[in-house]
């Protein structure tokens, strides 16, 4: 957090710029559960694809 | 939606977070899945064979075949009449108003589809070669000049015909093994009889 950009403008634009991006990534990872879901079983390399994206928003949401 | 427009609005908003510094993942990755051939031809086919469409097409197919040829095209004809008109009563301004048929066409919609198409094909196909069809009559024509009779029950008939020949065929060889097996008596061939007609064996009397 910028403390001296705070106090002059009253507003955290790098946190606000940090949930910006937390919101955007988890609808993200909500249309990939959904592609996930809908793939048919038998276009396996595609499901691991969006398995292994899925995995790298989780490791950037959760730490 | 399908998980190609999932995928899609997924990728725009991943396009956003590699804007906002977070390049985890990148487009092309994702666009490489979606501009990919094969997904957009076997996407197509697989959701094509979706069970429960390709069950309704199969049961309606045996219904169909196992009716009367004079009931089966009034049932086909009726049938996709009444498949159609449910599919689209949500949008048919007269059954819009009552919520239930509303409702069944929303959520059966598809299924609806198949059945009318799979009706709309049967009947098509007994239309050309159904009994007393112009399809059918061209093909009997046709088996007249070259020699080959056609059954009097439409493209049914022609595999009816077929099993039919089938089995007499075989039964017709058990009779041939079975006659194989009998004592059989040598009778006097053509040769011989007409050999007999043309020159006829006198017998003279023993008292000459």
């Amino acid at each position: 957090m910028d403390l001296s950009e705070f106090e002059k403008t009253g507003k955290d634009s790098s946190s606000s710029k940090r949930i910006n991006k937390t919101l955007i990534l988890l609808r993200a990872y909500y249309h990939f559960n959904e592609a996930y879901r809908k793939v048919p079983a038998w276009m396996f390399w595609v499901r691991a694809k969006i398995k292994k994206w899925m995995k790298r928003i989780e490791d950037e949401l959760l730490g | 939606m399908s998980y190609l427009a999932d995928l899609r609005e997924a990728r725009n908003l991943i396009a956003l977070a590699n804007r906002m510094g977070w390049t985890d993942i990148s487009v092309k990755e994702i666009d490489k899945i979606l501009n990919d051939r094969r997904h957009k031809v076997f996407g197509e086919v697989g959701s094509m064979f979706r069970k429960d469409l390709l069950a309704t097409a199969i049961t309606l197919g045996i219904v169909d075949r196992a009716l009367h040829p004079k009931t089966r095209a009034t049932f086909e004809f009726y049938g996709m009449l009444v498949s159609l008109i449910l599919a689209y009563a949500d949008k048919i301004p007269l059954l819009k108003s009552i919520s239930s048929l509303a409702g069944f066409a929303a959520t059966h919609r598809l299924t609806l589809q198949t059945a009318a198409l799979t009706l709309f094909i049967l009947w098509f196909l007994d239309l050309l070669f159904g009994e007393g069809s112009y399809g059918f009559d061209l093909l009997s024509a046709i088996g007249q000049k070259y020699g080959f009779a056609l059954s009097s029950e439409g493209i049914v008939g022609v595999f009816k015909q077929l099993a039919s020949d089938i089995k007499s065929a075989v039964k017709g060889k058990e009779k041939k093994e079975e006659s194989y097996a009998t004592v059989s008596v040598p009778t006097p061939t053509e040769e011989e009889k007409v050999k007999e007609e043309e020159y006829p064996i006198i017998k003279v009397p023993e008292s000459l």
